[in-house]
């Protein structure tokens, strides 16, 4: 049973794992655009002496929404910072409970921010909010790329804690530690792996 | 008297301005303290202090995170495009006039605050130094403001000087001084003295002493519930309180403010506080007077009434229009 | 209030969970019990005005850059090329970093950026070469600081905007400090490395011919640095608008070199958004702690201590180093200027201090911070880049360039004019 939901938690997971590149790359693309945009900006202030594109608004929300569309990423790459001084001179089922606090903890997270950040984009579309600025942007807009980011960050997060409350539950340690571990052990397990093969 | 035993909590607008060291902090953080022999006591703090970007304020006491808050009315249009109609370019020349407007617009305001902030209870009305331009390349007039790069910040500064025939860039405010010492933008706009206070004299040559950008009107505003649990004679008492002691004087200062600022750019005229800059100061004619109405009348106004339902546009016409002559319409 | 938020955060911390995570936790502990308002209520707002951020942009396209150097190969032969020049000195490959570290710095407005690209290029050098990773990881984030000392710097224009002082006048004061730091940086790592040669790696030595020839490898970021640099100081752009520029000119010098191709800019365009991803988690979470710090009276009780206790303006000056030493182990940097300056810079300059120099100081002060654990932007970026071993490697070899600091702060103390020089004879 507990075996059947863990490779079904897996399969979902590598799925999550191929939209977050996605998403990641999506916003790189994003990152370029301001390029684009700001380049064309300068260039055209400079040999036209007029603003082409409103860069400054626009390269804001592109901050917002690309950063947002990176967090699922960073989370399947492991490169949201913990803090491993006591985590790693403990024994392997401490770390596996480590493990799970450290994914309920960002779940919570998850749970507040997503909500608050709703709300907020609700709020924006209901009141029918403008930016004051010469676009004069709708700010739903922006906010509900910037919510969808946050939202697929959610479902990476509650995936990820299932997997690693599963894996505790079917006492498949290793399982968790290659999910959820820290990866300096990955290095460490990777390194005695060459050195056996 | 028989007041009140409360607390309030303030959160100011810019820390580092006139307004907020001269007047807010000493009348939230000492003058009510006192002034209720201790009843109600206060604690003061600002937006910027907070981390906070200044628009999202009002949202904030609407949802009862902030319970007394002061902002620039401009900020804050997003959530309420009722503001915007305060505060057009040029619509008030002087102190005089921008005080007539914040009056006859003040029952406006206040049903605008109680509308889209849960019924906040607007408090005061007060404005920064005029918005003025400064430039770094010789003009005489409104009209050689033509062709300019100017940077503009609000939607309808922008809007008139694309108006004007200039070309608003959008620039970070924090980019502005070394954006036109070196020519990336030939003017951009804000108040006198902080213009001053910021060296921009130093990197401009002509100053436009009218208010092109407006007043950046001030409004303080409290949370509704908070309004609602103080008794009828303790909000009499504070509404009286801050008139006379907070909203006065910053009308009062802003007379001298003016002409302080002015003289400071320009070495016109007497500056206490420190070396007098030498810009040239552009004198403003009638037919810029003309020019500027022509303008509000056919492009500003229709496009902010459109932004707005029309019986704030009614309500505008009836107060603003009837000080200032002129007509909004969709 | 202040002791029982330090616990709970260390005690998060240490049981590893994410930093991100932890501040926004401490942030709703703080408000349930020390706060009258229900401050939660504020996340989103706060949230959103963190994020759509102008001045954050600069971050990602610095990194950008950077990756984009890296994926060409030159930051990698840039990197050679300064070795040969430096690792003869005791310490070896150290140098090398520390000098990498200085020229980046100067196409680079962002400490993490120049750290990121840095440890792109030296980490696999280094582990190749077996150093002890201590000393090594610790003289790349330590480096990396210098992103905001030596123009451009995003930093500076961060509080030049909330003191209203000349952005370009900041950046020539960063000059002269940010190099001697670096020569600081330089000098003290080769003591140590005499001390305990273990700590760092084989001095090795190269030819004249070899050492010249590599100088030509320098071009492209020297024309990079003509770019960035060169499009503020002619008036072409602003000194964020010139990180675009600077990713366009990478791009170019790639395209020059025959090297741009999908797979590059596909790989630079992921490895920005996960360090991207990671940087800006930490930084959203914190100004929402930092918005309850703040609502909770925290910072109004540390001003109104400054303010009321009347010390001389030096006693008061080195109260506010070790003001922002302490918090510096804390805060996450940017959102810890945004909410100190507005109450720090006023005192400092109404004891008399030069708001320039004070400026100089407190991006110093800045870069310590980085450095210091547990909350270290730079060590964060290091470690995330080594993907893998103990970041108390990073935390432990970062700290003798905290000591270099706390020189440099000291000299700056007793020369402003190390920072007022530059500014005055440009004027
Ligand atoms: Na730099
Ligand atoms: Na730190």
């Amino acid at each position: 049973m507990l075996q059947q939901i863990n490779s079904w938690l897996d399969w979902l997971l590598a799925g999550v794992d191929t939209g977050s590149l996605w998403m990641a790359r999506a916003g790189g693309l994003l990152i370029l655009l301001t390029v684009g945009l700001v380049t064309t900006e300068v260039l055209s202030r400079q040999f036209f002496g007029r603003s082409g594109v409103h860069a400054t608004e626009l390269t804001g929300y592109i901050m917002a929404i690309s950063s947002s569309w990176a967090f699922a990423y960073t989370l399947m790459r492991k490169a949201h910072i913990r803090i491993d001084a006591l985590y790693l001179t403990l024994p392997i089922s401490v770390r596996g409970v480590l493990d799970l606090v450290a994914m309920l903890a960002l779940a919570l997270f998850c749970v507040l921010v997503v909500g608050a950040a709703f709300e907020v984009t609700l709020l924006s579309y209901t009141g029918g909010a403008r930016a004051n600025t010469p676009l004069g942007t709708p700010v739903w807009m922006p906010q509900l790329l910037w919510l969808i980011g946050l939202v697929w960050f959610s479902i990476a997060v509650v995936l990820l804690s299932l997997r690693v409350l599963f894996g505790l539950l079917s006492g498949n340690i290793e399982d968790v530690q290659k999910v959820a571990g820290s990866p300096t052990l990955d290095e460490q397990i990777g390194e005695e792996n060459k050195e056996a093969a | 008297q028989d007041l009140d035993n409360t607390s309030i909590s303030y959160v100011g607008a810019w820390s580092s301005l006139s307004l907020y060291k001269n007047f807010e902090r000493p009348f939230w953080q000492e003058h009510i303290p006192e002034a209720s022999d201790g009843q109600i006591s206060t604690e003061v703090t600002t937006f910027d202090q907070m981390g906070l970007g200044g628009g999202e304020v009002y949202r904030l006491m609407a949802r009862n995170v902030i319970e007394v808050t002061s902002t620039v009315a401009d900020y804050a249009v997003a959530d309420a495009p009722e503001l915007e109609g305060l505060d057009m370019p040029m619509m008030a020349p002087d102190v005089e006039t921008a005080r007539k407007i914040a009056d006859a617009y003040r029952p406006v305001l206040a049903d605008a605050f109680a509308a889209r902030f849960n019924n906040a209870k607007l408090l005061a009305i007060a404005p920064y130094p005029s918005q003025v331009v400064f430039c770094n390349t010789e003009i005489k007039g409104l009209a050689d403001l033509k062709g300019k790069k100017i940077r503009a910040s609000g939607r309808t500064t922008a809007e008139f000087v694309q108006a004007l025939g200039a070309e608003g860039i959008t620039l970070n405010f924090s980019e502005v001084p070394g954006a036109l010492q070196r020519g990336v933008i030939d003017c951009a706009v804000t108040g006198s003295l902080s213009g001053y206070s910021s060296g921009w004299h130093e990197v401009s040559t002509h100053l436009y002493p009218l208010p092109v950008g407006g007043w950046d009107y001030v409004l303080t505003a409290m949370n509704g519930k908070k309004w609602a649990s103080l008794s009828a004679e303790t909000q009499k008492w504070l509404q009286n309180e801050i008139q006379t002691n907070y909203e006065d004087p910053v009308w009062e200062s802003a007379v001298e403010e003016t002409r302080e600022g002015i003289a400071c750019l320009t070495g016109k005229g007497e500056c206490v506080r420190g070396e007098p800059g030498d810009m040239v100061l552009v004198e403003a004619t009638e037919e810029d007077f003309n020019e500027v109405s022509r303008h509000l009348q056919a492009t500003l106004l229709p496009n902010w009434a459109d932004r707005v339902d029309q019986k704030w546009v009614d309500r505008w016409n009836e107060t603003i229009g009837k000080v200032t002559g002129l007509e909004a319409a969709k | 209030m202040i002791l029982i938020s330090l616990a709970v955060l260390l005690v998060l911390l240490v049981l590893s969970v994410p930093v991100a995570a932890t501040l926004i936790v401490l942030g709703l502990f703080l408000d349930e019990f020390f706060s009258p308002f229900p401050l939660v209520n504020a996340m989103g707002d706060v949230l959103w005005s963190a994020s759509d951020s102008f001045l954050l942009i600069a971050i990602p396209l610095f990194i950008l850059l950077g990756e984009i150097l890296v994926r060409t190969g030159v930051a990698k032969s840039t990197y050679r090329a300064l070795e040969s020049w430096l690792s003869w000195l005791p310490g070896g490959l150290l140098h090398a970093n520390v000098a990498t570290a200085t020229l980046f710095s100067a196409t680079s407005g962002s400490s993490v950026a120049t750290a990121a690209t840095i440890g792109t290029v030296a980490i696999p050098q280094g582990k190749a070469m077996n150093y002890d990773p201590k000393l090594f990881t610790g003289s790349i984030a330590a480096g990396g600081t210098l992103g905001i000392m030596i123009p451009p710097s995003i930093n500076l224009i961060v509080y030049g905007f909330l003191t209203e002082t000349s952005i370009p006048k900041l950046f020539a004061a960063g000059l002269v400090p940010g190099l001697l730091l670096a020569f600081l940086f330089v000098l003290g790592t080769a003591l140590i490395c005499l001390w305990r040669p273990s700590l760092g790696g084989p001095s090795t030595h190269h030819t004249w011919h070899e050492r010249f020839s590599g100088l030509t490898s320098l071009i492209p970021v020297l024309t990079l640095f003509g770019i960035v640099v060169g499009s503020i100081y002619a008036g072409w752009a602003t000194p964020t608008e010139a990180a675009s520029l600077g990713v366009i000119g990478a791009l170019l010098i790639a395209l020059f070199m025959g090297k741009l191709s999908k797979s590059v800019v596909l790989e630079a365009l992921e490895g920005t958004m996960r360090t991207t991803g990671m940087i800006v988690l930490i930084i959203i979470a914190s100004y929402f702690l930092n918005f309850v710090l703040a609502s909770t009276g925290i910072t109004r009780e540390l001003s109104t201590f400054l303010e009321s206790a009347g010390f001389g303006p030096y006693l008061t000056l080195l109260l506010i180093i070790g003001l922002y030493i302490v918090l510096g182990f804390f805060i996450e940097t940017l959102s810890l200027m945004v909410i100190t300056i507005p109450i720090v810079a006023p005192i400092i300059i109404a004891l008399g201090f030069d708001p320039i120099w004070f400026g100089i100081l407190l991006i110093l002060l800045i870069e310590m911070a980085l450095i210091t654990p547990p909350v270290g932007l730079n060590l964060y970026v290091v470690q995330s880049v080594r993907k893998g071993g103990s970041f108390n490697d990073v935390m432990i070899g970062a700290m003798p360039y905290v000591g270099f600091m706390m020189l440099m702060v000291l000299l700056l103390v007793l020369f402003p004019s190390l920072a007022l020089y530059l500014p005055e004879v440009l004027n």
